[in-house]
């Protein structure tokens, strides 16, 4: 059920490339590929599987930036990313890879912190189109994204690893 | 736990939180020594062949764990200091007074003692911001430079949520009796940096006030003696040093941001932070002791306790199991003000993620350790909506659900002395840090 695939960049890409559209970090071979091009030529190894049933088709895209962190993008129908996980030393360029969420993320997280208690550290945000949970510490962070509308049908949240 | 393991029952339909809840799974995903493989297998999840009746209510009879009963040592020795928590804004942060003071001074120049600061041990290195330090203090604060270019040197520390961009600078740091001479530390929301903070560092909220932070800075007092270490001098890493220009540059390990104990003439192999227990319905304030040095003092002692020793990775992380899942990123953070780690058998607030069971639930983790190898520690989980509207400031039993980890904040230390060790720092009783400990009674 299992097959390594790639991702069908040859489709008109969406105007950013993140969370909700295009992955950040393009698939550009069918298979473990180190070295390929990127943004800020972050990714130094990388590759990808896809996974597909009857009722589910989406493709994990592995990328292990220099620091150490592997993001894991999934990327659902029309090339677009509609989760993402990552753990390693340091935390991934969430600015870059939330995109267009990245203001509503910020912001959600300021009003946990002023009406929940929040802290400086892990934190969680909860919001009807997108879900963040951001953790671990100075050295060893790990977190996961996604949007909750977009999951393709038959996954689910516990499947975002 | 990167497998791609739920497809299988995902497509059944199964992936419901609620329902994989009733097999016994837990949702954490297994964890194999090859993390970072791409999915390699498709074998079903874990909890398959109990799929059959997903739905069932949980048999095991709610076991509240005792809750931990240990006594802080009184504050009053040269290598104590006191930790409150208290309406300081944000509930179950552990704060001190930290004095800075001109390099070199042996904490007698230009001196500032800053309170308000956050005990954090899962961070490594003091960060204060800039509006929190007097003028006076400041100017005596020399600022480092980068190696290579001269220029003033700056950094961007990352934590869970946020990121702290600022400056360099050396300062005395005294603890109660103890000084860090000379130490490098972080001036955060420094404006004579005026270059933003590299896109790659910007994570999440911005950390540059104590609005922003809930405190005047951060106290990393962790198992690690500086916050990046020999990859930041060997390369110009991002997300960690640049200059004021906004440069990544590379560092040499002794002028990185430093856990300040380390640097202690005596007593730098390691910290006990110990809280005393509070109401299981919370209390207003909580008070405990920040004892410097482990087994180098009549009053911190290990060597004997029985506590358990868990062998840590760099940055302090151990290997637990909850609910059959296995967590490789297990911690203690006193930075941390719940206790964050996924159950979905406990009913949770859907916006929040706090966990809201009607009545409270005990629960039990095993953590890994080399003597005894493994051990069972015990922990509640109280309503946070009730708890949170009390009014009151400090919880041994709030949590909130997160996948991926398993994170024991502050609940974990009312009640206990936990013990840390600093990488490469011998104690009689933990032998060669990094390792944590905790006594619980």
């Amino acid at each position: 059920m299992l097959a390594i695939a790639a991702a069908s960049f040859a489709m008109a890409a969406p105007s950013h490339a993140a969370l909700g559209g295009a992955p950040t970090y393009p698939v550009t071979a069918s298979s473990t590929n180190a070295g390929a091009a990127s943004q800020n030529s972050a990714a130094v190894a990388r590759f990808a599987a896809s996974a597909s049933t009857a009722s589910t088709n989406y493709t994990v895209s592995q990328t292990t930036l220099p620091s150490g962190t592997v993001v894991s993008e999934y990327i659902g129908a029309g090339n677009t990313v509609f989760a993402l996980s990552w753990q390693g030393p340091t935390m991934p360029p969430l600015k870059t890879l939330l995109a267009t969420y990245f203001p509503s993320y910020v912001q959600a997280l300021t009003d946990a912190h002023a009406t929940q208690g929040g802290g400086y550290g892990p934190a969680v945000v909860h919001q009807s189109g997108l879900v963040v949970e951001t953790g671990g510490h100075m050295g060893a962070f790990v977190g996961r994204a996604y949007l909750p509308q977009a999951l393709p049908q038959g996954v689910s949240a516990d499947d975002i690893k | 736990m990167r497998k791609i393991a739920r497809i299988i029952a995902a497509a059944l339909g199964l992936g419901l939180a609620l329902n994989l809840a009733g097999c016994g799974g837990g949702g954490g995903g297994s964890s194999t020594p090859t993390a970072n493989s791409p999915a390699a297998t498709n074998t079903p999840a874990p909890s398959g062949g109990t799929t059959s009746n997903p739905v069932i209510s949980n048999p095991t009879p709610n076991v509240l764990a005792v809750d931990a009963s240990a006594v802080p040592t009184p504050v009053g020795a040269g290598n104590t200091m006191l930790v409150t928590v208290s309406g300081t804004g944000i509930h179950n942060q552990p704060m001190v007074s930290v004095k800075i003071c001109a390099g070199g001074s042996n904490a007698g120049t230009s001196c500032a003692t800053i309170p308000n600061v956050i005990v954090d041990t899962a961070s490594f290195g003091l960060r204060l911001v800039r509006s929190a330090i007097p003028n006076a203090t400041f100017t005596a604060l020399a600022a480092e430079t980068d190696q290579s270019s001269g220029l003033p040197l700056a950094e961007c520390a990352l934590f869970g949520s946020g990121y702290a961009w600022g400056s360099v600078h050396t300062a005395d740091v005294a603890l109660s009796g103890e000084i860090a001479a000379s130490v490098p530390i972080h001036v955060i929301g420094d404006p004579a940096l005026t270059v933003a903070a590299p896109a790659e560092c910007q994570v999440g909220r911005p950390l540059a006030s104590a609005a922003d932070i809930g405190a005047n800075g951060i106290l990393g007092i962790g198992v690690s003696p500086t916050d990046c270490g020999s990859l930041c001098e060997l390369t110009a890493r991002p997300q960690f040093y640049y200059t004021n220009a906004g440069n990544a540059t590379s560092v040499p390990v002794s002028k990185q941001i430093t856990n300040p104990v380390s640097r202690f003439a005596q007593d730098n192999n390691g910290v006990i932070l110990e809280m005393a227990q509070v109401s299981d319905s919370g209390s207003a304030t909580a008070q405990g002791t920040l004892v410097f040095g482990i087994d180098t003092q009549a009053n911190n002692v290990l060597n004997g306790t029985g506590a358990p020793i868990l062998r840590t990775d760099l940055n302090g992380d151990f290997t637990s199991t909850y609910n059959g899942s296995v967590f490789t990123e297990t911690f203690f953070d006193s930075g941390s003000t719940v206790l964050f780690f996924p159950d979905t058998t406990i009913a949770r607030d859907a916006s929040s993620g706090y966990y809201i069971p009607a009545a409270t639930v005990g629960r039990t983790s095993t953590l890994e350790g080399t003597n005894p190898a493994s051990v069972t520690l015990g922990f509640n989980i109280g309503n946070g909506a009730t708890l949170n509207a009390s009014g009151n400031n400090a919880f041994n039993n709030l949590g909130i659900y997160m996948t991926r980890q398993f994170d024991f904040g502050l609940p974990f230390f009312y009640g206990r002395h936990v013990y840390y060790g600093i990488s490469g720092r011998a104690s009689s009783g933990g032998g060669t840090g990094p390792y944590v400990a905790y006594v619980s009674s």
